[in-house]
Parts: structure tokens; sequence; C-alpha cells
């Protein structure tokens, strides 16, 4: 059987390099992967790939379609989402955000293996996604957290342990998160708090 | 009646304010619908989305629900366009350069809202390029099938450009298209507001033509849904149909303009400064004189929102005009079903403020309305009648041979 050629076009290269490792992985060694999308029709045509992996929400596709759908150097390829008759298939790859253009005649059982390994592929990689902005979200939980102690330490002469006593308790009778009573209490301080008074123009302006 | 969740893609562009506005303003939630806006950076995403039923309906260009029909552009399952979302609003821009070289084959900036004489001035350029042995220039639309694609196609073509031999025409995402006139990647463009004002805002480009005056009436972008849904969902299409009729009127109140404009600015919608929307929104097109530009860009329900089928044919009309299809009775019978105008009427005609006396009972497309404003609204700048009737006579005015399968 011959290799087929695979493209994929992803300017994310932590993805791209998440789904080639996978494909290689599962065999198909002619993966290329191409970040900058300009002279793409050129480089299609020199590729000449069977498949190409392209992210949903790329802008670059509607490029992709435009080539497609005028140029006579390359094989004509389709959108999976035409001639795919497997309905479960197609929602999970929009799900997980993948598109793919497929050669016209190119089989779907040899398809299918791929296509799944794609899919599984972004999932993961949008796990991975999801995992550093709820790390983010926790450490900027964090940050807000010892602010507000530390406010409590020196406005209410709490020990660091106290502050985060009355953190907790609070948000407990409040059915809060802690974070969301520390941020309340960041803002209100913030508002109370007098800014300096200007000087120059605005300050002469007082009576 | 309870309350029932629909999904609606769409496009960070001003011409999406009908969707966006509907969630906002308590227009969707008037008519029970929780509407939940899912944005899109491709048109071939917001296609697919709405193919596979991702999203129960969504902002699209005209042209790719008619080429659903059709079996064109790639997509699952066919869309109808039950209702329209919004005129004009798209403009032709030139690079700083090309707009010079305008100006030195005799073309002057009080000549932009006559459409004709830049297309003359382009033309006189590309022939001098031609002759000198120099690269031909490069125009940028959005998608195969799109609105733009046939507007810059049709300006072109009307001084003598053939679009498709004379200049490259590539496509460029509205949001890519400032960068690309900036580097040098693209000579000209077509795209929707507010890409034009942005690009010529931060010295890039040009506007050379508007849509407003190449058609006074230009059909834009349509609310599509797929055919079998709205088939298997009678009643919640036309309660849709209600909401998008009350939430474009809103929209086309001139007192709404700042808020209107505020709401689209959000991050989550178009992320682009209020200013210039509200300019766009107002008509006030910098670089194009101080008087607004009449019609602009129109959300008003008594001209924007009504299918008219004779638009669907126009579109069609412009495949076969650039070889996209060829023309047959089956073709241009498959186009004209893509826009639904029994749909809109049954769903208006319940709409008690807004009165079913607007339009004509005909079914054909152009109804009952004066000839006036028929011709009005279906001639283009070019002075050249569409009469969605008379496709043959339409194709062989264009030096067209098309031969009727």
């Amino acid at each position: 059987m011959d290799e087929l050629r695979i493209l994929i076009i992803d300017e994310n290269a932590i993805r791209a390099s998440i789904l080639s490792e996978g494909l290689r992985d599962a065999g198909y060694g002619n993966v290329t992967v191409i970040a900058d999308t300009r002279n793409l029709l050129k480089r299609i045509v020199e590729l000449d790939p069977d498949a190409i992996f392209i992210d949903l929400e790329n802008p670059s596709r509607d490029v992709l379609e435009q080539m497609f759908e005028v140029s006579r150097f390359v094989q004509r390829p389709i959108a999976m989402f035409v001639d795919q008759s497997d309905d479960d298939t197609i929602n999970q790859a929009v799900e997980a955000g993948v598109s793919a253009y497929i050669v016209d005649g190119l089989k779907k059982e040899r398809m299918k293996p791929i296509l799944n390994m794609t899919i599984a592929r972004f999932k993961a990689f949008n796990r991975l996604q999801e995992e550093l902005a709820s790390t983010k979200a926790a450490l900027e939980e964090r940050t807000v957290i010892d602010q507000a102690k530390r406010h409590l330490m020196k406005n209410a002469g709490l020990s660091e342990d106290e502050a985060y006593a009355r953190l907790r308790s609070t948000a407990m009778a409040q059915g809060k998160r802690i974070a969301q009573i520390a941020q309340a209490l960041v803002t209100s301080i913030e508002l109370l708090e007098v800014p300096d008074t200007p000087k120059g123009e605005q300050g002469e302006r007082r009576p | 009646m309870t309350q029932v969740t629909l999904r609606a893609g769409f496009i960070p562009l001003v011409d999406a304010a009908p969707l966006i506005v509907a969630r906002e303003i308590g227009v969707a939630r008037a008519h029970d619908i929780d509407l939940q806006l899912s944005r899109s950076t491709s048109w071939a995403a917001v296609r697919d989305r709405l193919s596979v039923g991702d999203v129960d309906c969504a902002h699209m260009l005209s042209p790719i629900v008619i080429a659903s029909q059709l079996g064109l552009g790639n997509a699952k399952a066919p869309m109808i366009a039950p209702a329209g979302l919004s005129m004009n609003g798209n403009a032709i821009s030139v690079s700083t350069e090309l707009y010079q070289e305008m100006h030195d084959v005799g073309w002057s900036a009080d000549m932009v809202r006559n459409p004709a004489t830049s297309a003359v001035a382009l033309a006189k350029i590309i022939r001098k390029r031609a002759s000198a042995g120099e690269p031909a220039l490069t125009f940028a639309s959005v998608y195969p099938f799109s609105t733009h694609s046939y507007e810059l196609r049709y300006w072109l073509a009307s001084a003598g450009i053939n679009p498709d031999t004379d200049v490259n025409l590539t496509i460029v995402p509205p949001p890519l298209m400032v960068d690309a006139l900036a580097d040098g990647q693209i000579d000209g463009s077509c795209v929707g507001a507010p890409w034009s004002s942005i690009s010529f805002e931060v010295g890039h480009s040009h506007i050379v033509a508007l849509k407003a005056d190449l058609w006074r009436q230009g059909p834009e972008k349509v609310l599509a849904v797929r055919e079998h849904w709205a088939d298997e969902n009678p009643q919640t299409v036309s309660t849709l149909v209600q909401m998008l009729i009350h939430a474009a009127a809103w929209c086309s109140n001139p007192d709404n303009t700042d808020e209107l404009a505020q709401l689209l600015s959000d991050e989550k919608y178009l992320g682009i400064d209020a200013g210039i929307i509200g300019r766009t929104l107002r008509g006030l097109i910098l670089g194009v004189g101080e008087a607004p530009v009449e019609n602009h860009l129109l959300f008003d329900p008594h001209r924007a929102t009504y299918p008219w089928r004779s638009q669907a044919l126009w579109f069609y009309a412009q495949m076969v005009r650039w070889r996209q299809i060829d023309h047959s009775e089956v073709n241009a019978l498959a186009a004209k079903k893509a826009y639904r105008p029994d749909i809109y009427r049954k769903a208006f005609a319940t709409i008690p403020l807004l009165g079913s006396a607007l339009f004509g009972p005909a079914e054909n497309a152009l109804g009952a309305r004066s000839l006036e404003a028929l011709e009005a609204d279906t001639t283009l700048f070019d002075q050249r009648l569409f009469d969605p009737d008379d496709l043959p006579g339409y194709f062989s005015g264009l030096g067209l041979n098309v031969s009727v399968t």
C-alpha cells in the first residue's frame, strides 16, 4: 500500500507537533507541517497531499477553499464534511475543532483511522489548553488571596493564619469561593483608598 | 410557550448586528428564544458548523446558501435563507500606491461616488502595466462564493477588465485584509464594514468604490438555516424570522446607533473601536467625502430582511457568468429555491406592528412594487437592468454565450 501524504496546516507549533507525532507513531511517515500560510498554493502543489488537516477556525480555510475551487494545479480536495456519512465522527471533529480536506476518491476506510487519530490529538491539545488556563486562573486566585490576606493583616491586625481563616469562614457563610471574597475585599479597599491629590491644574481649581 | 435554545453562528462584521442585538437587548427572549451566539473566523467554519448542526442558524454570505443548493462549495447539507440580514456595507479599496497611479491617469478623489470612473482608471493602469510587461495586479475578496467576489468582478468587468485573466483574484480573511494591503500582498480589496475604513484610517488604502454606489440596494448577508431543519421545525423558523425582523427594526433606528456601536464593539463580538463602528453605521466614510453615504449599511426591515428571489437569481447569474456553474432551468430553479419568501411572509403576516401590506401578494420575488422601485432596486451602476424572468436576455446582454440545457 502506497504511503499517504498528509499535510498539517497549523500556526500553533505545539498542536502541530502533537498531531504529527501521533500520526508518525501510528505509522504514517509522510507528514508535513506548514505554519506560515504564505505561498500556500505553491507548497500544496509541491507536496501533492492526499489529506490536509487544518484547525476548523483557521482563517486560512477560506483561502484554501478558493484554491480548491479555481486551481487546475491541485487535485480537488473536498471538505471531509461533504463526503463522510459518519455523522458521529463529524460531530466529534467539529467539537474538537478539526477540519480536513481529502482528495476526492481516497477511500474512506483509509482515512477513518487518520481522522480519528487527529480528533483524539486535537482533543488532547484542547485538554492541555484547558489545564493551562485553569493553572493560570489558580495562580491569579492565589495572588488575590495573598493580597486580601495582607490587607487583613495590616488593617485588622490579624496573623496570616487568622486572616486566611477569616476569609474562609466568610466564604463559607456566604456560600462563595475564597477567591471571590478576597477579590471583593481587594476591590472595596481600592474603592475606599483616597488617591493622592493630583498636583497642578486640577488641584489649583479647588476653592 | 416554552423557551427554545438556538445557537447562531456569526463572523465579526458589522452586519452580524441583528443577531447580536436580538440576544443583547432582549428581543430573542421576548420571542421565547434563548439565543446563543457562536463566533467564527472563517466562512468555511460557519458553513461547516451550520452544515453539521453545531449551530441552528447563521449569519451567512448569501452566495454560500445558493451554492449549497447547487451542490457547489463544500456544504454537506443544503441551506435556505428565510430572511435577509443586511444590505450593502462593502467597499472596494486600493493600496496607497495604486491610488496614486489612479490619480496619475486622470482619476480624482471627487469621482469616488461614481464607481464607473474608478474602474475605467484601473483599466488604463492595467493595460499600461501589461504593455510594459509588469506583473498583474492582485485583488482580494473574502470567499469564492461571496457578494464581495461578485461585486469586485462586476466592477472590474464594467471597464472591460477580465477578472480571470487581467488581474489575480485571491482570498484574504477580513481581519487580515489591512495587513495584506499594508505589506503589498494585494493591491486592492473588496471587504465588508468596517475593514475598509480601518485600513484607510491606519493609512494603508483608499476606498475607490462603495457597494451602495454599485447597487443602491445591494443584498448582503442572510440568515441561513439547514433546509431539512427548517422543514422539521416550521414554527421555530417562523419565530426566528419574527425575532430577526424586530432586531433589524431596532438596528435601523438612528436613535439606537450609539448603543448598537457599543454592543458590537464588545470583545466577544467585533472587538473593534465603537467610534469606527458608529461612523460606519451612520455612513460617515472617511476618504469619500463629508456627506453621509445614504444606504451605506441597511438593516431596515422594509428593504433588507425580505428574501427577494430575484436577488438569489442575480447571484446565480453571476455564478454562471464566471463559469462556476452551467446555466440550466434546473439550476436556476434550485438557486431560486434557496430563498424562502414563503416562510418570511408567513412569519411577517403575524407581526401586528409592522403590518403585512408592505409587500405585494404575488409569490413572484418582485412582488407588487412599482415599476420605478423595481428598476431602481435591480439596476446597477452600469445601468444594466437585471430581469429575473429573463436570464437568457441578461446573459446575452453581457455577451455570454450560454446555451440553455
